[in-house]
């Protein structure tokens, strides 16, 4: 049975359904992220784990138990928003000494215990400053002492990286990370940014429309995405469409126009289905001649230079592709647009789709 | 040019109406250091004489003790009241808090001497609302001013309070809330400190609001209960002699310490709402 059980969690606003039928389940200990683009429910469903409001229908279970009806104060789950919500009246070390204040703690013991954590998230000696003297980033580890400091059964973290600037975000990342693992708390993290899930997490849940589309670890929702949707979302990708046929060896293809690309399909898809792959940019391999690498010809429309990489946007078998080059390992040098090329991929790296799902 | 002359205008208007303002208050001030019997203005001489018979006076030190009793009371009761139904009001948006509101600020819209008289009627005869009789024979009471007081205080607090609120954020409710405070332990140690400007300076006014009012005052004062304005009312009628200037001045400079109380603490409100709106 696992720690934290979303189920079949239904929530509308205003009439509008913001959650559909929603299934997750959290092992103890593990850092899940909810990856989805504004609207998808991820904030939604975090609040009603945290108990500010009731889902319409469906429940939520720690460690067993229905938490539906238990009020956020008396849940024991710390939360960490946007904002950081930081009491602008009270010192840093008041701040993290609340929670346990409210659980009856001595003061003495609290301002002990609020100190150590202060310590943690390496903010020692911050503990008279006031909310309004700290950085971004400070706010944001005052803020999870906060939270780590009343020892809570879940931490919940609604897009609390967002507000910083990147290279502080980077360096939150890694911190968040490192004292996730330290103290062991079964973490749920909301984020549209799908770098920091995959950087992040133990498994992601990318949601749309109210729904998880897929749950896994970062490297099977990249490489294997279930949905075009999630091709999309994680990542780039280019899509081609065609119809299933076997080539002159007998292997399985996708039939594009009168071009024959080589997929990795189960064998039993019957000849003439419809079906659609998507390649990734990083995987497609662009050459100025033609071999058996790169076989299918095509134009460059548009060339983006971005320091380690160069990003191309070619027209070939009928599609808009997006290729993206190494610089450091590219030979010859650099495209233009105009330019005739040549394209090609490992047939591993066509993910295929179901040809129903929308990208 | 035509810009000098409009605001050469506006300032001649400025300045006349400042005058006109300002004029009757300098006179009664001057007036209370005449040391004659009687008023009179310009004084003839000047001196404490008046100030040191008031100050003496025990009936004025009994009229002060009841504008003050009355005041503080009813700035209590009012912004009590007011202060938890601008939160409820807050916190349930949609009809119910319009309605909510509306009645709160009702006692502005209505005329004094329609409430004094209703007022009147209500402490002096009862009025039966079903089974429950309410007041009868308090007339001459400090419940009944209390009371009455209290209701034409109760706009102000509930307005700064609102006002207060609007800018404040309930994700810090909501952090509380997750770490485990019960609401009303989050009202009392996170809401309640971060709106405290706006309940401070809402009693101040509902102070004000009961010390200057008269009107209902003296429909329910007696002669063993009565409040400064209404003393001073009686007096002027009665009597022209100088202590009502002297009244007046001391009052004068009570409102004005009461303004620059509102000040101190509106100075302390655009700190406490930056803060608040982080």
């Amino acid at each position: 049975m696992s720690y934290l059980t979303l189920r079949a969690l239904c929530h509308a606003y205003a009439g509008k359904p913001v959650l559909r039928d929603l299934d997750l389940q959290i092992e103890e200990g593990e850092f899940v992220s909810l990856l989805g683009a504004s609207g998808s429910g991820k904030s939604t469903a975090l609040r009603l784990i945290a108990g500010f409001e009731r889902p319409d229908s469906g429940t939520i279970e720690l460690a067993g138990a229905v938490i539906n009806d238990i009020p956020a104060h008396k849940r024991n789950i710390g939360m960490v928003f946007q904002s950081y919500a930081l009491f602008p009246h009270m010192s840093v070390l008041d701040n993290v000494a609340y929670g346990l204040r409210q659980r009856g703690m001595d003061r003495k013991r609290a301002r002990a215990e609020a100190a150590a954590a202060l310590e943690l998230v390496q903010l020692p000696g911050f503990e008279d400053r006031r909310p309004d003297q700290l950085s971004g980033g400070q706010q944001q580890r005052v803020a999870l002492a906060r939270v780590i400091v009343i020892k809570p059964r879940l931490m919940l973290l609604d897009e609390s990286l967002s507000a910083l600037d990147k290279k502080l975000r980077t360096e939150m990342q890694v911190e968040l990370r490192r004292l996730q693992r330290t103290v062991g708390i079964t973490t749920v993290f909301v984020t549209h940014d799908q770098e920091e899930a995959l950087k992040l997490s133990d498994r992601v849940a990318v949601l749309d429309e109210g729904r998880v589309q897929q749950y896994g670890p970062p490297s099977t929702v990249y490489e294997a995405p279930a949905t075009a949707f999630v091709a999309t979302f994680l990542g780039r990708a280019t899509f081609l469409s065609g119809s299933v046929a076997r080539d002159d060896d007998g292997r399985t293809c996708l039939a594009v126009g009168d071009i024959a690309i080589p997929v990795q399909a189960p064998s039993n898809v019957a000849a003439g289905a419809p079906a659609m792959i998507a390649v990734r940019p990083e995987k497609v391999r662009i050459s100025g001649l033609a071999d058996d690498l790169h076989p299918y010809p095509g134009v460059v429309r548009l060339v983006t230079y971005a320091g380690g990489v160069t990003d191309y946007v070619v027209d070939a078998l009928g599609a808009e592709f997006q290729v993206q080059s190494q610089n450091a390992t590219t030979k010859g040098g650099a495209f233009d647009a105009g330019d005739r090329v040549w394209l090609g991929w490992d047939v591993a790296a066509g993910l295929v789709l179901d040809a129903t799902s929308n990208p | 040019m035509r810009q000098r002359r409009g605001t050469v205008v506006n300032r001649a208007i400025a300045w006349v109406t400042a005058f006109a303002l300002v004029v009757p208050i300098v006179v009664a001030i001057l007036m209370s250091l005449t040391t004659s019997d009687s008023l009179e203005f310009p004084p003839s001489a000047y001196g404490p004489r008046w100030y040191q018979q008031v100050l003496a006076d025990p009936m004025w030190h009994d009229r002060l003790g009841t504008s003050i009793q009355t005041g503080i009371l009813a700035a209590t009761l009012a912004t009590v009241i007011g202060t938890l139904s601008a939160y409820g009001v807050s916190r349930a948006p949609g009809r119910v808090g319009v309605l909510v509101s509306a009645l709160m600020i009702a006692p502005l819209a209505v005329p004094v001497v329609v409430l004094g008289t209703g007022n009147y009627f209500v402490w002096a005869e009862g009025w039966n609302v079903g089974p429950l009789h309410v007041g009868g024979k308090l007339v001459g009471s400090l419940v009944g001013l209390v009371l009455a007081h209290t209701v034409i205080a109760l706009p102000y607090p509930f307005v700064t309070v609102r006002a207060s609120l609007a800018g404040f954020d309930p994700t810090f409710e909501r952090a509380a809330m997750g770490l485990g405070a019960s609401p009303v332990t989050v009202f009392r140690t996170i809401t309640l400190p971060l709106i405290a400007p706006g309940v401070l300076s809402g009693a101040v006014f509902a102070f004000i609001a009961s010390w200057d009012e008269v009107v209902i005052a003296s429909f329910l004062s007696t002669a063993r209960l009565t409040t400064i304005p209404v003393q001073i009312y009686n007096k002027l009628r009665e009597a022209l002699d100088p202590s009502a200037a002297v009244i007046s001045t001391l009052l004068l400079l009570m409102s004005l310490l009461l303004l620059g109380a509102l000040g101190l603490i509106r100075r302390r409100t655009p700190r406490a709402a930056a803060e608040a709106g982080r």
